[in-house]
């Protein structure tokens, strides 16, 4: 049975006067993956970031109509934004580790939040780094700086310390566009695991990794939704010619 | 992502492959009027010849395959483009078909060329006027990718039947009369059958033709003639 | 050899020759130094005071005096120019007042020294009446180096990538928790490059101390913020220009010249080194 988890309901969102998403309208299913798709500037990662409300920290950026998450809309007033972001993880097109250990780097959310003892935030970098399968990549070397990984380490690092937060929902913004296809290949196999246990939503410009990892995915255009639809049916028979267009690759 | 140059690239390499499934068409089609044609006109010479080209269709069937399977794996195709490479794919198969049964007919017009035939044929020259001009019409509607044009050989695939079912009734008819003519009359009976599951065959074309142009399966049998209840089950064995 | 080969190979000798001058430049000022001066260098010219109208003796009171200014200048000039920097890099808003406001801090960086010595004298020693002491010393050496500490902490601030704050903010960290735990420590090796090349100007200049606090002569080290204090620098111009024995003190003048540069370069060191710590934690 799917549960909508994250509403977004006739939502426009405005760089002072510039209307860069309009009437955006859709559901994200429960622990499902969907994809965000869409050629550069449509809009794309401009809504992502308004499920964190990291848009706000761009003073020209205003936000009309409501976002809901698990029943309640995030921009009324009054929303506590530091639990929303608790809630909601975020990882990046560049891995973007701290310069840190990679143990601080995991527990720089807990900590943030208010967890002191040591063997619970032991166990939750631990769970953490398990469920970024890394953990046995580094378990020896926790202490040593987290920039000293390689790139699809780091991403899964970041992945890890998205996570220490126990989200309900996970953000990725084009996770895989500066990493190799090898490692590419790995993040791919962990967004099929952590669909089990989070809501995805991500951001990509590759259409075969929609194809591949999504259960459903939405066709932005110009700050429009075009399409939304189940993934199979999106790639081989969509129903809007612009979104059969863009896939066959007749504009980029 | 750079979508013009790969994008003509991928255009150039499906017309070529739609290029290559009309000549297979047209090589299958050629295949079993020849046979017919050397059926009735008991011409064993050019049996032969269709049996001589029975090789060059599996071949080009098999290269269109192998074609497909390389447009796949350098494009990934979507949308569109991958409706169209993996109905070509079946295509050729239903195609080559075609071909197997213009050489399976030309056996029989060979074995037949030196007999006596026990009837003038005139309903399965008439059941290939029917096909060939199904193939055509399934292969424009490919080639200039008509939907509505595919559509309409649905319905034409019922003058088949019915012209089947004449042929059969003619047939019995003559074996009832004079059994020494079983043998023959069989082997007509299954050239006559051959001839409509040729027409199955294009039917199925058709149906691939319209699924590339607009992303829905249809039945053909949405477009033909409601086959009476009585062809299911008890019924029929009853009608027999 | 066709022309351009041959430009190639004129600049290369300019080059060199530029960089050779230059760098024999160095070695001869440090050489000459040595030279003259280091046969006053032992354990008791830095412990002993200057005794005999500064000819015997050693220059611990200058030495220790210099080590308060520099102490006294750099607790007041980094938090002071280290917030500044953060305000600019992280608080201001781009518009005219915030332009005016970086424009008069730079300016400020090409005031000449003594301007700041009359400054200082103005307001710590006479307005504010903290009369000529370390104190007003040090605060002036702390305005004289204030500009070089907010530009090098803003620049600082500013080179920290926009990843570490998104990814912070993304997690659920406010602001100033982003900066305090993510913003400072990344920028601390740039800011410890500001620190170190302050204590370098503030621990040789001379006439911002000259009217605010450096005595000629004091009896023993400056005892509390208020007392006057001897300073390497101006030791060296006392012992050069003002002294009664500006013959027989040649060589103590390059002995004390030799410490202060040793103390400079020492300092200097240390400070590198800890910044290549930090810098080799944070490799990225």
């Amino acid at each position: 049975m799917e549960k909508i988890l994250v509403s977004s309901r006739g939502v426009n969102l405005y760089y002072d006067s510039a209307r860069v998403l309009k009437d955006i309208t859709f559901d994200v299913m429960e622990k499902q993956v969907t994809a965000l798709i869409g050629p550069s500037g449509c809009g794309k990662s401009s809504f992502l970031r308004c499920i964190n409300r990291m848009n706000d920290f761009i003073p020209s950026a205003r936000v009309e109509g409501e976002i809901l998450v698990g029943g309640s809309n995030i921009y009324a007033g009054g929303v506590d934004v530091i639990a929303l972001r608790r809630n909601v993880g975020m990882v990046f097109q560049k891995p973007n580790p701290f310069p840190m250990s990679i143990y601080d780097n995991v527990a720089y959310g807990p900590r943030l939040h208010g967890v002191k003892q040591k063997d619970r935030l032991d166990e939750t970098v631990k769970q953490s780094l398990v469920g970024a399968a890394l953990w046995d990549e580094v378990k020896d070397k926790l202490k040593t700086p987290g920039t000293g990984l390689s790139g699809g380490q780091q991403q899964r690092l970041c992945i890890a310390r998205a996570i220490a937060t126990e989200p309900e929902i996970l953000l990725m913004d084009e996770p895989t566009s500066a990493l190799d296809p090898m490692a590419t290949a790995r993040i791919e196999e962990l967004v099929r695991e952590l669909k089990k246990r989070y809501t995805v939503v991500i951001v990509t410009h590759n259409m075969q990794q929609a194809a591949r990892i999504s259960d459903r995915t939405a066709f932005f255009l110009m700050g429009d939704l075009v399409e939304y639809d189940a993934t199979p049916k999106m790639f081989t028979s969509p129903e809007d010619k612009r979104t059969e267009d863009y896939i066959t690759g007749r504009f980029g | 992502m750079e979508p013009v140059s790969t994008r003509k690239q991928l255009e150039a390499d499906l017309t070529e492959l739609k290029r290559m499934v009309l000549r297979l068409g047209k090589m299958a089609e050629e295949s079993i009027s020849k046979a017919i044609w050397a059926l009735k006109n008991q011409d064993a010479e050019l049996a032969r010849m269709v049996l001589a080209k029975d090789d060059d269709i599996d071949d080009l069937a098999e290269a269109l395959d192998n074609a497909c399977m390389h447009f796949a794996a350098r494009f990934q195709p979507l949308g569109e483009d991958l409706r169209a490479v993996t109905s070509i794919m079946h295509m050729a198969v239903d195609l080559e078909r075609i071909g197997d049964y213009g050489g399976n007919i030309a056996k029989v017009a060979a074995e037949l060329a030196d007999k006596e035939l026990i009837k003038p044929l005139i309903d399965i020259p008439r059941m290939l006027d029917v096909l060939s001009a199904m193939m055509s019409k399934a292969l424009a509607a490919f080639d200039t990718n008509n939907a509505e044009m595919a559509k309409e050989v649905f319905a034409m695939d019922d003058m088949m039947d019915d012209l089947e079912k004449q042929i059969m009734r003619e047939l019995l008819l003559l074996m009832m009369e004079r059994p020494q003519r079983i043998e023959q009359a069989t082997q007509l009976l299954n050239v006559a059958r051959t001839l409509e599951r040729g027409g199955d065959h294009v039917t199925n074309v058709a149906e691939r033709v319209v699924y590339i142009l607009t992303g829905k399966t249809v039945k053909a049998s949405a477009f033909r003639r409601p086959r009476p209840a009585a062809l299911n089950g008890r019924k029929e064995h009853e009608e027999r | 050899m066709d022309g351009r080969r041959f430009a190639d190979m004129m600049m290369t000798v300019l080059s060199w020759t530029a960089a050779m001058l230059l760098t024999g430049m160095v070695f001869a000022i440090i050489g000459f130094v040595v030279v003259r001066g280091y046969s006053v260098l032992s354990l008791e010219f830095l412990i002993e005071p200057p005794r005999d109208s500064m000819t015997r003796g050693g220059i611990m009171t200058p030495l220790v005096g210099t080590l308060q200014l520099v102490g006294v200048a750099m607790f007041f000039a980094i938090p002071v120019g280290v917030a500044t920097g953060l305000y600019f890099a992280e608080y201001a808003r781009d518009d005219m007042f915030t332009s005016i406001l970086r424009l008069a801090i730079r300016s400020l960086a090409g005031v000449p020294s003594v301007v700041f010595g009359l400054f200082g004298l103005s307001l710590f020693v006479i307005l504010l009446g903290f009369g000529p002491s370390l104190l007003a010393a040090a605060l002036t050496l702390a305005c004289l180096t204030l500009p070089l500490m907010v530009t090098a902490s803003e620049q600082a601030f500013l080179a920290v990538p926009k990843d570490y704050r998104d990814a912070s903010y993304a997690l659920g960290a406010s602001k100033w928790q982003t900066i305090r735990k993510v913003v400072l420590p990344a920028a601390a090796p740039t800011v410890i490059t500001g620190i170190i090349l302050s204590v370098g100007r503030v621990a040789g200049e001379t006439a911002p101390i000259m009217f605010t606090g450096a005595a000629f002569f004091a009896p023993h080290i400056a005892r509390s913020l208020f007392s006057e204090v001897m300073a390497l620098p101006y030791h060296i111009y006392v012992l050069a220009t003002a002294g009664t024995f500006i013959e027989e003190t040649r060589p103590i003048q390059y002995g004390t010249v030799l410490v202060l540069l040793l103390l400079v370069l020492g300092i200097c060191s240390g400070g590198i080194y800890m910044r290549s710590r930090l810098r080799r934690l944070m490799r990225r």
